[in-house]
């Protein structure tokens, strides 16, 4: 209840007169007469310093997350700023992202020459020394070393030489190797992690698959529907014109029978007339006119065997 | 009197009441040492989280001036005497130094044991140039170099 009487945090060097707030909720709104001390509503500047004068001690106290939670209504969001109307999700409009921009994990350390000296000295050093000065520059150290004796060359110099030399080649052979084993169980726990939610998405995306898969099978049953009518119509055309070509065989039948029918009557009449007719002269022939036929035939012969001698 | 770890007011022992359980499990938690030490545990004064957004306490959020490494050679006493001298602010400045030590060699995917080389390497050095080099100075060949 004490928060709902609480003005909220204003960074230093803003005028509240320039803010606008508007709460999330209307639940404090009932109790706006029966406390002048609220402030949950966009009040003109006469109102703003009043209130200012009332709970000045009460600015200092800072907000605490369990008041927040406890009554959600507390929380203002400004509704302006430089004139411009500010929405819930765009609360902050002076974020700088070009000189101070997010956060982002790198992804591999700085680079570094002979185990210890950053890449960024060479760099600093290559316009004024070229790229063998910080080279030039330790070594010179080393024998700078050697010749004020800083570097003693006594009897277990040759031990420190060989063991520097065993320790380089030991990481230079087993370091990456090292380095992989480590990271990649590493990678296992971070993968247990970041599978969870590749996998939700590569169920998603397998059922999406399926609901894509039914929906054109569910516009196909409208082809196979007509795929089959078709079939039924075809079907239905060639009885059809199976029973046309019937009806046609039937007619052609019964006509070419009244056709073979009449040819036959004709034919009957022909060869019975002619048979008659021969017939008939033939028994018309007596046995005279037969010999008188004969000797007129061979006296035509004599003459004409006359004629060709 | 208010609750303290040996006594309790009435009201705060009142069963129902979750704010009277003060116990953590973390015992750094428990004592509560950040009490003591609000003063190192704040942001700094140039801070602004409406335009600089998350606290990266590798970063200098005052007015931008130079690289060292940009400046010329004649230049450097006054660009020292720009510099916060106070202790909050080499104590600042020493925060950021290891957190950008953090952040050039642990804070990536795929960190090495360069920061341990370094660190053995500087430690070496600051042995052997205050520890190592008197002890040898018995065993020099000659006197004068």
């Amino acid at each position: 209840m004490l928060t709902k009487f609480l003005r909220p945090f204003v960074p230093n060097g803003v005028a509240t007169s320039l803010i606008a707030y508007r709460p999330l909720s209307i639940s404090n709104r009932f109790f706006q007469n029966a406390n002048s001390k609220s402030t949950s509503v966009d009040k003109s500047s006469k109102t703003d310093e009043k209130s200012l004068v009332g709970q000045e001690n009460k600015k200092e106290k800072a907000l605490r997350v369990e008041d927040s939670l406890k009554d959600l209504s507390s929380i203002k969001w400004r509704t302006e700023h430089n004139g411009k109307r500010l929405w819930p999700h765009d609360q902050w409009p002076e974020r700088d992202l070009v000189n101070f921009p997010p956060y982002k994990l790198r992804e591999a350390p700085n680079a570094v020459r002979w185990y210890f000296v950053p890449e960024s000295w060479f760099k600093f050093f290559y316009d004024k020394t070229g790229v063998t000065g910080p080279y030039m520059f330790f070594y010179g150290l080393i024998i700078y070393g050697f010749s004020k004796e800083y570097i003693v060359l006594w009897y277990d110099f040759t031990e420190y030489l060989i063991l520097a030399a065993a320790v380089i080649t030991v990481v230079k052979k087993v370091g990456p190797s090292v380095g992989d084993i480590f990271r990649g169980w590493h990678q296992e726990e971070v993968d247990r992690y970041t599978s969870v939610v590749n996998n939700s998405k590569a169920m998603a995306g397998k059922m999406l698959h399926g609901y894509e898969e039914s929906l054109s099978r569910a516009k196909n049953v409208g082809q196979l529907a007509d795929a089959r009518k078709d079939i039924i119509n075809m079907a239905l055309e060639t009885a059809y014109r199976d029973r046309m070509r019937q009806m046609y065989e039937a007619v052609k039948r019964r006509l070419d029978y009244q056709v073979a029918l009449q040819n036959a009557r004709k034919d009957f009449e022909r060869t019975n007339m002619i048979n008659w007719i021969t017939t008939e002269v033939k028994k018309a022939i007596t046995a005279k006119q037969e010999q008188d036929t004969l000797q007129a035939c061979l006296n035509q012969l004599r003459q004409i065997a006359q004629q060709s001698r | 009197m208010g609750d303290a770890w040996y006594s309790k007011t009435n009201e705060t022992i009142i069963p129902g009441n979750p704010d009277r359980i003060k116990a953590k499990w973390d015992p750094l938690q428990y004592l509560n040492l950040a009490q003591y030490l609000k003063v190192f545990n704040e942001y700094p004064r140039d801070f602004n989280a409406r335009v600089h957004g998350p606290y990266c306490p590798w970063r200098y959020y005052g007015k931008r001036d130079l690289h060292f490494g940009d400046v010329k050679v004649g230049d450097i006493p006054a660009w020292i005497a720009r510099r916060d001298k106070t202790p909050m602010g080499i104590y600042q400045g020493g925060i950021r130094t290891f957190w950008k030590f953090y952040r050039a060699y642990l804070d990536n995917k795929r960190p090495n044991l360069i920061w341990y080389t370094q660190i053995f390497m500087v430690a070496s050095l600051f042995n052997f140039v205050f520890f190592a080099i008197p002890d040898r100075k018995h065993y020099k060949w000659a006197k004068y170099h």
